[in-house]
């Protein structure tokens, strides 16, 4: 899965499912109306495919990321990017 | 080349003489040979009373051609499928569209509240379908 994330306050607002991602999936992206493209990060939980290898992202997170695709209420959005280590944190979290 | 293919008929129809309408499938037609989704989320503060609160968020998918989307809004755990308004008596409204071209699907979510700073926030999962393998 690919989260996409506000670089100025670390809230979650859009996400690619899968597990596997092609070069075609990172190519691309989702904005929005508040926020510009540099402004837009992304953080990846799963594996990425280039030439002919996985690559592991975030794989610790893993567990999260099958609630997250399970019909749960446990919604990404619902989750952020703690700006100073990096980490998904859930929103109450973070201080 | 020969004529070619498979079917497959629904219950009670002869296989090799129902009309394709009758059929599960049948490999005449295109196919869609994946997809992807995923979920977004769109805010929006209005200025003023009376002002619409938009926002959108786009995909850049760079696919090259138009896909085959679908694009839900979640309230409360049931999905709408937009284009979608909402309507909160003769003082409220909102409205979820999209557009979708070779390269983008742009989502737009709008509200409008008469006696009130209105304000958008809603959770969306979208569905897109390919034509190509290799995604």
């Amino acid at each position: 899965m690919i989260l996409f994330y506000s670089k100025i306050t670390g809230d979650i607002f859009a996400t690619i499912g899968g597990r596997v991602h092609s070069d075609k999936q990172l190519e691309m992206s989702i904005k929005t109306s508040h926020l510009s493209d540099e402004q837009v990060g992304k953080y990846i939980i799963g594996w990425i495919e280039k030439d002919g290898q996985k690559i592991e992202y975030n794989t610790d997170k893993f567990s999260l990321l099958e609630e997250f695709e399970s019909t749960s209420l446990i919604n990404p959005m619902d989750y952020k990017i703690n700006l100073e280590t990096g980490n998904l944190e859930k929103k109450n979290a973070i201080a | 080349m020969g004529d070619y293919g498979f079917r497959i008929s629904e219950d009670g129809y002869d296989v090799k003489t129902c009309s394709d309408l009758n059929c599960v499938v049948t490999s005449k037609y295109p196919l869609l040979k994946g997809g992807i989704q995923g979920t977004g989320n769109i805010s929006a503060t209005a200025p003023a009373v009376g002002e619409p609160a938009t926002g959108t968020l786009t995909i850049d998918h760079n696919l090259g051609y138009i896909p085959i989307v679908r694009i839900f809004t979640i309230s409360e755990g049931v999905y709408y499928e937009i284009p979608e308004t909402v309507w909160g008596g003769d003082f409220y409204f909102e409205i979820y569209y999209e557009h979708t071209t070779n390269n983008q699907i742009v989502i737009t979510a709008s509200s409008t509240n008469y006696i009130d700073i209105a304000f958008i926030n809603v959770d969306l999962i979208y569905y897109i379908s390919f034509e190509q393998v290799n995604i």
